[in-house]
């Protein structure tokens, strides 16, 4: 088996990873890098984002400010001293790219501009019209090229991370195009794979969000932090779930009801619909129990309205949700309202590290969205995410390259990569009478029933007997195709695996979590417990199964009191 | 083992866009004939008599549809790569535009150079 | 074809193990809303696990799901069935080789991308404290069109000058040279304008536009590389006249 070694090996090939592999590759031009990614770089999903990446950009603008909507944003859920950390770096990113030549948007006067955003009390959301994160990716992609030390291993799929009692070793990948499995022997492992939204039925991510990260880390022991919140975007597309952004509001777009009311005057006047994602989206959601959504044969739905913007700023301004609006909903926003709903967005969750990427394992990170630090807490604010992308990929790229002085480069247990070998091809024959899809359908459907927006002890017990049943019938999958060159089936079975970890622990966390905080909201339990749950909590893969503790959230400078706007 | 794919040599066929496109580089061949015998002949006589004979009205002919052809395509193919898509009336409207502009300046060269 | 009932979509196979490429038809449940994407994932489900091919955003914006439909190179996730007339035959991309199925190695023109070195490079890196260089939305303009490239290479795959001859530094990676060429805080133009210039160049491309009428972000490569050219024969000129001074110094 072939064996490659690099000082620093990142898995994920999005702003997070590139990120850290610029960093890195930037500040020590002697370190072997690796950027070991299932998809080319470009295809990764950042480049769907499009809203704006927040920084305190502006004289009226404060660091305590960004601070504290962040804050107050994730019902006091995150750790301050990692928002502290983050809010004072955000800038600098937005600068750093902008000298690497992001197309960022601009004001007449040639500076960088900035628009508002939910949650955030000033405009500070820095954007390249509504296509930021496509033009980040593309951007920090092109950038990588320009470094000789960073080696792409484009298309490779990591099936397992190896460690011993002294920290990471390295990982196995399947070479897709070359059909094959090889190992990687590295110093440092950043992990950067994005998040799971895929483990429900109705999402605004790609095909490729499987939270293979998560699962990955998981299984070597790590633990995986406050994956009980999920985060709902208020404005996907009905039947595709394709995200229609934020900026549209925060250009000025109204939601409306059936009635042609902004209807979130009853429910948030102070911010309208400005206000942070979780509670648009149950305002949403109540709109529609309450008979004033409208009804259409993919679901019941509210209306977008952008028109009073005029042809002129949406194009400039707002030219993708234009695109997949025509595209995807068959509605040009210029002349009508565009249909949108709540759809299952983003992981406020993750592999838990501190606020240089580290993990509980030395010589592991992660960054992204994969990691959970914390700043987003139980609810990101729009706009946070490609920020910290940016912010926490660089930290975690600096401190891996640090960390390779210290460390010998590792050895790999020949029988552990042999193992590994003979039970991917255990997996490739499995034999059975179910498909892939129709068992990542069911765990997709558990999940989007008992874990979606309103949440209740009883379904997610219910869920987690469903999901055993699901687990079982997993192993009864067999393949059509058994061939090893570009078996994108036998891909699928394995990100299945990981999003049955991944799926689980949302369970688990969620039924642990006895009260409602930003996105979670448990109907049985519907308010906030800062008693007993201002904390974090904690999965870990024990020896029967996973294991919930909680650890305490970092106080600085805010005090948690109720999150009014 | 990739499978390499050859390209077609009839791959200009596929398209009805392509084969207006060789039609057009094909006009250039004529063009050029009409330019080369042109020279010749003059080189040869000053008094430009042979311009009167059926050999040469003809080949004048070829050459001026053959220009007409290309400019037309040439114009038609500005009008669809612009930066913004334009709808269809403006794209006729452009077209036209220039094909008027053309035909201006066409005369006027004909008034100062020849008469 | 308004009314949901079935349809017959025929897709262009290749595994390596049985030799040559071959044509399968599957039958499938039509609906309004169906894109061929959405065909070929409920084939791969539901009837052919083999079936291969790439996809992630299915919004038009990641570039994976790019194949040819009915002789036209197109992204999968936009293009609808009821809008193309049957029969549909589903091939993957010209010009690359064939993995898979519908999957090709894009590698090289992946590589073509880094050959024209799109970065922004400064004479002097300004440190990050002193905030950004300046664009007014005029100068940012200039460099709209060309940054929509995705990298989907449906261009490369309807480009025959690629087709004919693999040294051609193609569509997309030309686009890339002008998007980074006319940025204004870019200052190391002319390093890039010599990787143009050279054999591989821009001067390959004979204009047949079928690149610009493919893409799907409206990029216009045609234009660009038309652009080039007209910068690349200035750049030509400008070393001939440096070397004829130097010589005539010499002498």
């Amino acid at each position: 088996m072939e064996v490659f070694e690099s000082d620093i090996l990142i898995a994920g090939g999005g702003a997070a990873g590139l990120r850290a592999a610029l960093a890195a590759a930037e500040n020590y031009p002697q370190l072997k890098i690796s950027l070991v990614s299932k998809v080319y770089p470009v295809r990764s999903h950042t480049v769907s984002a499009e809203g704006g990446i927040a920084g305190v950009m502006r004289d009226y603008d404060s660091f305590k400010q960004h601070c504290f909507d962040t804050i107050r944003g994730s019902d006091y859920l995150a750790d301050q001293d990692a928002v502290e950390f983050f809010v004072k770096e955000a800038p600098r990113e937005i600068i750093q790219m902008e000298h690497w030549g992001c197309p960022w948007s601009r004001e007449e006067d040639g500076k960088i501009a900035v628009r508002a955003f939910g949650g955030m009390s000033v405009k500070r959301t820095v954007f390249a019209a509504d296509k930021t994160g496509f033009y980040m990716l593309h951007t920090l992609f092109e950038r990588t090229l320009k470094y000789p030390n960073i080696k792409r291993f484009d298309e490779w799929f990591a099936t397992k991370l190896l460690r011993t009692n002294g920290g990471v070793t390295g990982l196995t990948a399947l070479d897709l195009r070359g059909g094959k499995m090889a190992a990687f022997k590295a110093k440092t492992i950043i992990l950067a794979t994005g998040g799971a939204g895929k483990i429900y039925s109705f999402t605004t991510n790609g095909n490729i969000k499987t939270g293979d990260g998560m699962a990955l880390a998981y299984d070597i022991g790590v633990p995986l932090k406050d994956m009980e919140f999920v985060q709902f975007h208020p404005t996907g597309l009905p039947r595709t779930g394709i995200l229609i952004t934020e900026g549209a509001r925060g250009e000025g777009g109204y939601l409306l009801n059936n009635k042609g009311e902004r209807f979130m005057k009853d429910y948030l006047p102070s911010k309208m619909e400005l206000g942070p994602r979780d509670i648009i989206s149950r305002s949403i959601m109540s709109e529609i129990k309450a008979g004033r959504g409208f009804t259409g044969p993919y679901g019941p739905y509210v209306h977008l309205d952008i028109r009073h913007l005029g042809q002129k700023i949406i194009d400039e301004k707002l030219p993708l949700v234009r695109e997949v609006s025509k595209d995807f909903a068959g509605v040009d926003p210029v002349y009508e309202p565009i249909p949108v709903t709540p759809v299952a967005h983003y992981f406020m969750g993750g592999v838990s590290t501190n606020l240089h990427g580290e993990t509980e394992i030395p010589g592991l990170f992660a960054a992204g969205e994969t990691a959970c630090v914390s700043i987003n807490g139980a609810n990101r604010l729009g706009s946070n995410s490609l920020a910290e992308c940016l912010v926490f990929g660089r930290a975690a790229g600096l401190k891996a390259a640090e960390y390779c002085d210290q460390v010998d480069l590792p050895n790999l247990n020949p029988n552990e990569l042999e193992d590994e070998e003979k039970n991917l091809d255990q997996l490739l024959h499995q034999e059975g009478n179910e498909r892939v899809a129709q068992v990542r359908e069911a765990l997709q459907n558990n999940m989007q029933e008992h874990a979606g927006i309103e949440r209740t002890g009883e379904g997610l017990k219910k869920a987690l007997e469903n999901h055993e049943k699901i687990a079982e019938c997993f192993g009864r999958i067999s393949l059509h195709d058994h061939s090893k060159l570009f078996n994108t089936e036998f891909t699928s079975l394995l990100e299945l695996k990981n999003m049955l970890t991944v799926a689980e622990s949302v369970l688990m966390a969620a039924l642990h979590r006895q009260e409602s905080r930003g996105s979670h909201l448990r109907t049985d339990f519907p308010t906030r417990n800062d008693e007993k749950f201002l904390k974090h909590t904690f999965i870990t893969r024990g020896a029967s199964g996973m294991i919930t503790q909680e650890k305490p959230v970092t106080i600085t400078q805010w005090q948690p009191m109720e999150r009014k706007y | 083992m990739s499978f390499e794919q050859k390209q077609s040599p009839f791959w200009w066929t596929r398209n009805p866009q392509t084969v207006v496109y060789f039609l057009r580089e094909l006009t250039g061949v004529f063009i050029a004939l009409y330019v080369m015998i042109f020279l010749t002949l003059a080189m040869t006589d000053a008094t430009l008599n042979f311009s009167r004979g059926i050999f040469f009205k003809t080949i004048s002919w070829i050459g001026l549809i053959a220009a007409v052809i290309h400019t037309l395509t040439w114009f038609w193919v500005t009008v669809k790569i612009t930066p913004v898509l334009l709808p269809k009336w403006m794209q006729l409207f452009l077209f036209l535009l220039l094909v008027v502009a053309w035909l201006i300046g066409s005369y006027f060269l004909l008034i100062f150079l020849y008469v | 074809m308004a009314t949901d009932g079935t349809q017959v979509l025929t897709v262009q196979r290749y595994h390596q193990e049985k030799s040559e490429p071959f044509f399968q038809s599957y039958e499938l449940r039509f609906h309004e809303d169906l894109t061929v994407l959405d065909a070929l994932q409920q084939i791969k489900d539901e009837q052919d696990g083999s079936l291969t091919f790439r996809w992630s955003c299915r919004m038009g914006i990641c570039g994976s799901c790019s194949a040819v439909v009915n002789g036209k190179p197109i992204l999968m996730c936009q293009t609808y069935l009821k809008n193309i007339p049957s029969p549909v035959r589903v091939t993957p991309l010209r010009n690359f080789p064939i993995i898979k199925d519908l999957v090709v190695d894009i590698d090289d023109a992946v590589n073509k991308m880094s050959d024209v070195l799109p970065y922004t490079d400064h004479a002097e890196e300004k440190p990050l404290e002193d905030g950004e260089y300046q664009q007014t939305p005029k100068q940012r303009q200039k460099i709209d069109q060309t940054s929509q490239c995705i990298k989907c290479m449906l261009c490369y795959s309807a480009c025959p000058v690629y087709g004919l001859d693999k040294n051609f530094i193609g569509p997309a990676a030309g686009a890339l040279a002008y998007r980074y060429i006319s940025d204004n805080r870019d200052e190391s133009k002319a390093k890039r304008m010599d990787a143009l210039i050279g054999e591989k160049g821009v001067w390959k491309c004979s204009f047949v536009g079928e690149c610009s009428a493919v893409c799907p972000k409206r990029v216009d490569p045609a234009l660009a590389l038309q652009r080039l050219k007209l910068m690349g024969a200035g750049r030509l000129a400008q070393k001939v006249l440096s070397n004829l001074t130097e010589k005539s110094h010499e002498l």
